[in-house]
């Protein structure tokens, strides 16, 4: 069932009812049938994989607290198997199988294995890392083992945060299931213009946007430099709107129930470096991997490395390098069983290694030009070289294949002398409006809609134009407020049915 | 929470008033004077209330619009043909109801949907939309709700349109003017789309054919594994058929033309997908899919429309294949 669909509004509002009609203590039952019938809307029988993911790791869980020793890895590395072994099988199975026909072919040996092309169960990346992250926490003593089956199962399967996150962690959505949950007018509203403004930005602005990425994207041979440049801000923008605008509907959906689900975006497109970009980005991934993969991976390569330098450089550089690179491998990977996924990653990894080797030598030419004399005009710099550098990452991330990206990588800056000729605008401006829906008006909104949402963020950030703010305006300019966002909404989106980008993975 | 829920259908009530309001003022305009592609559902929907039976009514987008010659096939078929061609996203299911609202003892159906119309892409889209606002008698051949989900999406441009209809009508005609055939009257009175083949069009007719050698050669032939409508597109032939059948009418579908690259990228799907509609079906369906297979250099500015040569070529499949199946009257019984 998608968030923005009408399935989804008939949902809510029945689900939401009983929600405050039942007592406490039916919560959970309530919470769980409602999430097996939001999850099997898309397929139901894939449901039984999340059935059999439930099962291995309520009882993985028990077993660790009650083990001893290397009994206890054991269970942990059952669970991590089971786990991992369906999202190998079902997302990862055709891409190496296909790799390695490959491979057979070049060197001339038949490959017997075929393709299993299976339909990948949706955000089955998201529930297993949630559900891996609860077994790996009892591991390592920081949460109890879950006692109830149901509690546990609603872990996994909670309707808000199933099919692209937050990939939440046990210590703070467990508990939540235990406490009651009365209905707070404040609380119930403010989810619920949380709801509202996330469907704005993806309805309104990401669907819009992404006809136009779309029709760029699917054929970048035929279109010019700017207009590939164009497309892939827009895409930035896109994505940014789609997935964060999933992540407000899923927080506000909890939070009208009661519930607190962690945040997932923190302005990232503000952010001044890679790694300040990352703490923005998928918060709730971004922190899964640094906890559960990056650190241990520190460690681990710590313990190897026992020297102060290796070829020259400090081994702490190596350290955190190796981990890093090895961190966005497995992040790009996450993200898709595709070369274009992977080599998005690297090239993250490798950007934030070269942030970490070079912050010395950045921080001195800054010195030696003035820069840190001006510091707005130094953080527009870093802001502006992160964000290009971000974009270069979403060539690579959105085209169809790693050809497609070189091919727009390599086009990027082609074509701009026509510009000069008004015609050329003309035209660009031309195939935007006709590929968005053939609206200058509708359009330019969009457009004002997508360029206003960094100065809006800006603004929260600093406690302005918060919903808590809105709480304070007088009750017709609120309702009138609320009634611009809902009509903005309806009138600006595209109707033809729509996923969240995420959901994908 | 009773007064939270007060206020929400409030806000419902005023935001449904608001897009009924505006929807009725997207809908009132004179599109006589329009000169867009889509509004000739005005003109082919007056020309198919003048025409009696018996008469072959032509079914399906713009590959029939622009792939079929129908002054040849209704002298073939010996009976008036009219081609209801317009364009595929307006979906198959408005398409039969509209043809069947107009059917008689004697008629003949010919169905050539675009495959995209077992794929769950047609159903209710923005172009349907745009016709119904046009033409809003269009609203009775309605089959579902869903085909009613993208009005809000028409409401702006269409608003945009009417507000400076006024200020910008000489503009609007001249541009239309400039475009060499998605315009009104690139249809003639058997409803097929002939600007293309006007003297006066070779030279937009070179630029298309560049323009698309260009933007074929970075593209990749359409991938069709999912016919995940197909059930729907069937049942509702089917219901077509008996229809059609129960007022004296015969029908029939054939296959549209596609291009070598994208057969040869599709072929095994193409051909399951034959296989199990002849099984499925409850009319005749017209020669094997590679039959209809041309060069992709006979293919103008999509996948389905045709140059004048291979709307020739395709027009006298059609014609061989429907005078074969026995479609066409007795000499003499012409009308």
């Amino acid at each position: 069932m998608l968030f923005n669909s009408i399935d989804f509004l008939a949902f809510f509002p029945v689900v939401t009812a009983l929600f405050f009609a039942l007592r406490p203590s039916r919560h959970v039952p309530l919470l769980l049938a409602a999430s097996c019938v939001f999850y099997m809307a898309f397929r139901p029988a894939y449901i039984l994989i999340l059935l059999v993911t439930i099962v291995t790791d309520y009882f993985a869980g028990l077993w660790i607290e009650r083990s001893l020793g290397r009994r206890r890895a054991l269970w942990l590395w059952l669970s991590v198997a089971v786990n991992v072994g369906f999202l190998g099988f079902f997302k990862y199975f055709d891409f190496f199988n296909d790799n390695l026909r490959g491979v057979a072919g070049i060197l001339g040996w038949g490959w017997p294995v075929p393709a299993l092309s299976i339909v990948l169960p949706i955000g089955l990346s998201f529930h297993t890392f949630q559900a891996m992250s609860y077994t790996i926490e009892v591991y390592r003593g920081r949460q109890k083992a879950e006692t109830s089956p149901w509690v546990f199962a609603l872990y996994v399967l909670f309707f808000p945060q199933l099919v692209a996150g937050p990939i939440e962690r046990p210590q703070n959505l467990l508990a939540q299931f235990r406490a009651p949950h009365p209905f707070d007018y404040r609380r119930v509203t403010d989810g619920l213009k949380l709801m509202a403004w996330g469907l704005f930005k993806k309805m309104a602005i990401a669907d819009r946007l992404t006809l136009f990425v779309d029709q760029v994207y699917a054929s970048p041979a035929g279109f010019d430099g700017p207009s590939l440049l164009l497309a892939t801000v827009l895409f930035a923008v896109q994505i940014y709107c789609d997935f964060s605008g999933y992540s407000d509907i899923a927080l506000g959906s909890a939070q009208v129930m009661g519930f607190r689900l962690m945040r997932n975006f923190d302005r990232p497109y503000a952010a001044g470096s890679l790694a300040e970009f990352w703490r923005g980005w998928h918060i709730s991934l971004s922190s899964w991997l640094r906890d559960y993969l990056f650190l241990p991976l520190v460690c681990r390569f710590s313990d190897m490395m026992k020297g102060d330098r290796y070829l020259g450089v400090r081994s702490e550089h190596w350290i955190n390098g190796a981990a890093t690179i090895v961190t966005f491998l497995v992040c790009g990977l996450w993200h898709g069983a595709d070369w274009t996924f992977v080599c998005w990653g690297l090239l993250h990894g490798l950007g934030l290694t070269a942030g970490l080797v070079t912050r010395d030598g950045r921080k001195a030419v800054a010195r030696a030009w003035g820069l840190d004399r001006v510091p707005a005009l130094r953080r527009l710099w870093q802001v502006g070289f992160t964000f290009s550098f971000v974009c270069v990452g979403w060539v690579v991330f959105r085209a169809r294949s790693m050809a497609d990206a070189w091919y727009i990588l390599t086009h990027l800056g082609a074509g701009f002398g026509a510009y000069a000729q008004a015609e050329a605008w003309a035209a660009l401006k031309s195939s935007l409006v006709m590929s968005m829906g053939g609206s200058k008006v509708r359009c330019l909104l969009v457009l004002t809609a997508a360029a206003a949402l960094p100065a809006v963020e800006a603004l929260q950030a600093r406690g302005i134009a918060t919903r808590e703010n809105l709480a304070n305006w007088p009750a017709w300019m609120r309702w009138t407020a609320y009634y611009v966002l809902a009509m903005a909404t309806l009138l600006l989106a595209p109707y033809a049915p729509t996923q969240f980008i995420y959901f994908q993975f | 929470m009773r007064s939270l829920l007060a206020k929400l259908s409030l806000l419902s009530l005023g935001v449904g008033a608001s897009l009924a309001g505006l929807t009725l003022a997207a809908a009132m305009r004179d599109y006589d004077g329009d000169p867009s592609f889509i509004c000739a559902v005005v003109d082919k929907a007056r020309r198919l209330k003048s025409l009696g039976s018996p008469k072959a009514l032509f079914i399906g987008g713009s590959n029939l619009a622009f792939n079929q010659d129908s002054r040849r096939l209704e002298a073939v078929l010996g009976r008036p043909a009219f081609n209801l061609g317009l364009h595929a996203s307006i979906g198959l299911s408005w398409m039969l109801a509209q043809a069947e609202a107009h059917l008689g003892p004697g008629d003949l159906a010919v169905v050539v949907p675009e495959f995209e119309q077992f794929q769950n892409v047609y159903e209710g889209g923005v172009t349907l939309t745009q016709l119904l606002l046009t033409y809003p008698e269009g609203f009775r051949f309605l089959r579902s709700w869903r085909q009613l989900r993208t009005i809000p999406e028409a409401i702006i441009p269409r608003l945009e349109t009417n507000l400076f209809w006024r200020l910008k009508k000489r503009r609007v005609l001249a541009e239309f003017k400039a475009d060499p055939w998605y315009r009104r009257d690139a249809f003639d009175e058997r409803g097929d789309v002939v600007a293309h083949l006007r003297p006066d069009a070779a030279g937009a007719l070179r630029l298309a054919v560049e323009k698309e050698r260009r933007a074929a050669a970075g593209r990749r032939p359409a991938v069709m594994e999912a016919f995940d409508d197909e059930a729907k597109a069937v049942r509702g032939l089917n219901v077509f058929a008996a229809v059609a059948g129960s007022r004296g009418a015969r029908t029939v579908m054939a296959f549209p033309c596609i291009s070598r690259t994208t057969f040869e990228a599709n072929a095994g799907a193409l051909r399951a997908f034959e296989s199990r509609l002849r099984s499925e079906l409850a009319m005749p369906l017209l020669g094997p899919v590679a039959d209809c297979v041309l060069e992709p250099a006979l293919f103008l500015d999509s996948a389905y429309h045709l140059l004048p040569e291979g709307r020739a070529r395709n027009t006298e499949r059609l014609a061989s294949l429907l005078t074969a199946g026995g479609y066409a009257l007795p000499a003499g019984r012409i009308y």
